[in-house]
């Protein structure tokens, strides 16, 4: 009956978890990898093993640095095992198109510039804008050093400014001379 | 907006402003189910593990979890990120779709551990050809969830020569129907099948 209890507890404490987590995390995984399928599928792989492992889980430092970086390793092997794979006949006409990063959003030109990042950049500026992390945890979740982080969040910063920069100049460009 | 003159906070507002339309749809639920499952597997090898010190008593256990007894097909227990065939009790062979895509590319195995699980099954991406559908009767029940696609198959309620037939188009939501026709007919479908 104890055990029951206990069995309800945790689970109500993982669904407030997962509730307040969820969407930052996809938000992370989305903008790290730049496929909205794959980085739902991953997340929620990942938030399923943290309730498998729920008591270890639980007392990490940042629970949400640990699904993010399980969602981040699934996400690896799950590029490891399609990359072997050959889209065929009526397939190859839907790759990629529903689940690229620029027909997500709004303003696909910031989304289209992240996505021409490197993958650590990406991965450093989508932690510390949407989970908020300091540079130590993001240095530990990545599993780099602390001035790595540090340098991989100026570069990505300078390089997202610079791109769009360029953007909307051309884009006023080409409004002013049509 | 001019990105030129945003200071490092403007612009990562702007990119939480851009991402805030996405949010996971999978309900706690499933996410639940779904670790509650994978504790379970863990704790069925952890089991098997320790019973592996008795080299008598693992033998035992191992050769009665993988062979089944004579005549049942019961047992099978595949759960991928794209679709599961699970056995139930009373014969009931649970699938589920939750990745078209997935599932579509991984066909040949679908099937095939479908057939292990007593289910003659086939995986097409259209119904062109076919000499007679029927979908959602006694043999099984269809259910769909955001996207994900269940059927419960009892294979001992199926027509004589039926099969299940996973209909995966391009573009719509997976379809999974009983096709009733004669030997020929489904050879025929068959046929078209491995054209496609």
């Amino acid at each position: 009956m104890r055990r029951l209890l206990n069995v309800s507890a945790q689970e109500a404490t993982f669904a407030e978890f997962y509730a307040q987590s969820r969407d930052d995390c996809l938000r992370v995984v989305f903008a790290s990898t730049g496929d909205r399928l794959a980085a739902e599928d991953c997340v929620a792989e990942a938030f399923a093993r943290a309730w498998a492992s729920w008591p270890k889980v639980s007392a990490h430092p940042v629970p949400r640095a640990w699904v993010i970086r399980t969602a981040l390793n699934l996400a690896v092997s799950s590029w490891r095992r399609r990359r072997r794979e050959v889209p065929v006949g009526q397939w190859m006409a839907s790759a990629g198109q529903p689940d690229s990063m620029t027909g997500q959003c709004a303003d696909s030109s910031l989304m289209a510039t992240l996505a021409t990042l490197p993958l650590r950049q990406r991965q450093v500026i989508a932690l510390r804008v949407f989970l908020d992390l300091d540079t130590a945890t993001t240095a530990q979740v990545l599993g780099i050093a602390p001035g790595t982080i540090t340098a991989h969040l100026a570069r990505a910063t300078a390089a997202l400014r610079e791109q769009l920069s360029h953007a909307a100049r051309e884009e006023s460009r080409w409004t002013t001379n049509t | 907006m001019d990105y030129e003159y945003v200071n490092d906070e403007s612009l990562r507002q702007s990119m939480r402003d851009e991402l805030a339309s996405v949010q996971l749809r999978a309900p706690v639920e499933h996410v639940v189910a779904r670790g509650t499952q994978l504790r379970r597997q863990r704790r069925r090898w952890r089991a098997l593990g320790a019973g592996a010190g008795s080299v008598a008593t693992a033998g035992v256990i191992a050769i009665s979890l993988a062979a089944p007894a004579p005549g049942t097909r019961s047992g099978t227990h595949v759960v991928l990120d794209a679709w599961s065939v699970i056995s139930k009790p009373g014969g009931i062979v649970s699938l589920t779709i939750r990745d078209r895509r997935e599932s579509m590319a991984d066909r040949v195995r679908l099937a095939q551990v479908l057939r292990e699980a007593g289910v003659p099954a086939v995986v097409r991406t259209s119904l062109a050809g076919s000499c007679g559908a029927v979908a959602r009767e006694k043999a099984m029940k269809v259910s769909r969830h955001h996207g994900t696609v269940t059927a419960d198959i009892n294979p001992a309620d199926l027509p004589k020569r039926a099969q299940i037939a996973i209909v995966i188009p391009t573009t719509q939501q997976p379809q999974i129907v009983v096709l009733s026709a004669g030997t020929t007919c489904v050879r025929t479908a068959l046929r078209r099948m491995a054209k496609q």
